[in-house]
């Protein structure tokens, strides 16, 4: 009959958890039981083979009876190893889940943390605002004491807006009335605004008598680093601020009704930050070094220069210094701005060349420069007008033939114009120019084949204006208004000298005369 | 027969044979052979999972003993056996007397 062991041979392998005696007692018990079967078999039938035949038909298969008993007995335990595996897996997931949300979870904190940084950053900016603030309010109330109470209104509706910003108001509006018509927008009143105590005070008026006010000019300073200074023009605006001076400050980024203005977006024709001065100005500019426009600061020791350009076109160059341990505060410097350039006409004759000079082949000609006009520290050029002359004359009468003249346009030579005299009758061959100081360079120059020669003279002289009183080293007369350039003294035996050495071997020269000691005469 | 009669029997079965005393698997389908006198013509085999069935029920207890040198299991009727035995058998007896009843009444008609 079939041994017990094979009765349970096709069992799944044990179990971790399994009774060692489950499987010894399925095969003990199916095996007594298929023994007797085939003891009562054998005795119907004596053929062993069909004994136990009949007993396999009568009892089923018994490995698979004992597959069923074997799952029976250790059902419980089979599920709970396949729940312990469930559980185990769901744990796994779980903790998973449990990292993912951690993890989740500590992005979210780190985002979080940097954006309290970025709003903690923010906060602090907006205090660090506040605070500065607070003290151009202080600042400007310190320059704008209690003179308009129905300004206050504005300060107040500034200092709600600084508190909008996280500001605290935390200052007396009262005493700010002034500040606050600036900062509010309205015009500022008359008196009400108080110079700064601190920084360069410009006071520019016209050359006269009674001293004008000067106005329409534009006006930079610099330091000798050529830094242009801040202007301070609502200190001292006495009728309110003026349509360029908000237009500035609209380009500079400040709502209108700001605060100070700086430049007011204004350039000079050098291409340098200007303040254009108005005639409510009454001639007065402040200026600072401090970059804050809000803030004047006192001057430091330095050679400082003050371009001041006026609607003719002329430009003033005004230096001042400021020494060291001078003492601190509001340094002022006065510039007197010339009347407006007049006209000079003037007609130049040169001294008759002898003839030998002549047939050497004999040239005259003048160089006239302008001299810069000088009124106290400032020095006042043209950028319209000619500024240098060059004169051609005929040796043989000494009349000018023509002339050229260098134009000027925005502060720069741009050409040299010739105007050609030599049709005209003498008297109508003056040369127009602008009265002033002129250094006149008088050249008598030969062809060089002939040995050449050349003889200077320089004559510092004035050009007054037509029908000005007759003043200076030079003779003219405001009538004919004629001038007579000359040989400077021994200019004629120098050249004799140098063109005809021969000759002039056996004559005594007259040694060293001085080229510059020209004579210009009548 | 038809199994599916005999399906709900079978536990009671075995539980009345246990209760004439200690036996083993071969012996109950010995037993119910005989006094069903061959009606219950079941695979021996299928008797096995009952048995263990009824013994995880705790309605039958077991022990082993050896005979002829091998290991043979023995099977007894619990206490619990037995209250679940009664209960079986009432209720058997309830279920074939109303089928009986009504089986009886259809047959002794004819003859009214």
């Amino acid at each position: 009959m079939i041994p017990p062991h094979d009765v349970v041979a096709d069992l799944p392998a044990p179990l971790d958890d399994e009774p060692p005696s489950v499987r010894q007692d399925i095969a003990d018990e199916l095996a007594d039981h298929l023994a007797c079967a085939y003891r009562r078999e054998l005795l119907k039938t004596a053929d062993a083979r069909t004994a136990q035949q009949r007993v396999l038909d009568r009892f089923g298969n018994p490995q698979r009876i004992a597959s069923q008993l074997w799952f029976q007995a250790l059902w419980g335990r089979i599920m709970l190893n396949r729940l312990g595996r469930v559980v185990q897996v769901l744990k796994i997931v779980g903790g998973l889940l449990v990292l993912f949300f951690v993890f989740r979870m500590a992005e979210q904190q780190s985002a979080l943390q940097s954006q309290l940084a970025v709003l903690a950053a923010s906060n602090n900016t907006m205090h660090a605002q506040a605070a500065g603030n607070r003290m151009m309010l202080e600042q400007i109330a310190r320059h704008f004491p209690a003179t308009q109470p129905d300004m206050s209104s504005s300060m107040s509706g500034m200092a709600g807006g600084m508190m909008a910003m996280g500001g605290a108001p935390g200052m007396e509006m009262g005493g700010s009335s002034a500040g606050g018509s600036m900062m509010g927008g309205m015009p500022m009143g008359s008196g009400a605004a108080n110079p700064p105590q601190h920084g360069l005070k410009l006071n520019l008026v016209m050359d006269g008598e009674k001293n004008e006010p000067a106005s329409g000019c534009l006006v930079s300073v610099f330091d000798e680093n050529w830094d242009s200074l801040t202007a301070f023009n609502s200190f001292v605006q006495p009728e309110g601020m003026g349509a360029e001076g908000g237009m500035g400050m609209m380009a500079m980024g400040m709502t209108p009704g700001g605060m100070p203005a700086g430049h007011y977006g204004t350039v000079n024709s050098a291409g340098k930050p200007a303040v254009r001065l108005p005639p409510e100005q009454k001639g007065v500019l402040y200026f600072s070094k401090s970059n804050d426009q809000r803030i004047a600061t006192p001057l430091e020791p330095g050679r400082y220069t003050v371009s001041i350009q006026l609607p003719d076109g002329r430009v003033g160059t005004h230096r001042f210094v400021v020494p060291p341990r001078h003492q601190a505060g509001l340094h002022e410097e006065q510039i007197v701005c010339p009347a407006a350039a007049q006209k000079a006409y003037v007609t130049f004759h040169a001294a008759l060349m002898d003839k030998k000079f002549v047939d050497a082949g004999g040239h005259i000609r003048a160089e006239l420069t302008g001299k810069p006009l000088r009124r106290g520290k400032t020095d006042w050029t043209s950028t319209t007008d000619p500024q240098s002359w060059t004169i051609f004359f005929d040796p043989v009468s000494g009349a000018p033939i023509g002339y050229e003249r260098v134009l000027w346009r925005k502060g720069m030579a741009v050409e040299r114009l010739p105007l050609d005299l030599s049709d005209l009758p003498t008297e109508e061959r003056f040369v127009v120019m602008p009265a002033g100081d002129y250094v006149v360079e008088i050249t008598w120059f030969f062809d060089s084949e002939l040995g050449g020669g050349l003889s200077k003279s320089i004559v510092n002289t004035t050009f007054p204006a037509a029908g000005a009183a007759t003043e200076g080293a030079l003779s003219l007369s405001t009538d004919t208004r004629d001038v007579l350039l000359e040989f400077p003294a021994g200019a004629v035996e120098q050249l004799e000298k140098v063109l005809f050495p021969q000759s002039s071997a056996t004559k005594a020269v007259e040694p060293g005369a001085p080229a510059d000691a020209a004579s210009v005469t009548r | 027969m038809d199994s599916r009669l005999l399906w709900g029997t079978v536990e009671m079965l075995i539980l009345e044979v246990v209760a004439q005393g200690p036996t083993y698997g071969y012996e109950i389908s010995q037993t119910v052979g005989e006094r069903s006198r061959g009606y219950f013509d079941l695979k021996e085999g299928s008797l096995y999972p009952a048995l263990h069935r009824l013994e995880q029920q705790k309605l039958l207890t077991s022990f082993w003993d050896e005979v002829e040198g091998r290991r043979r299991k023995y099977y007894k009727l619990s206490v619990k056996g037995q209250t679940a035995l009664d209960a079986k058998k009432a209720a058997w007896k309830a279920f074939s007397q109303g089928v009986n009843g009504v089986l009886g009444a259809h047959v002794l008609a004819p003859g009214l």
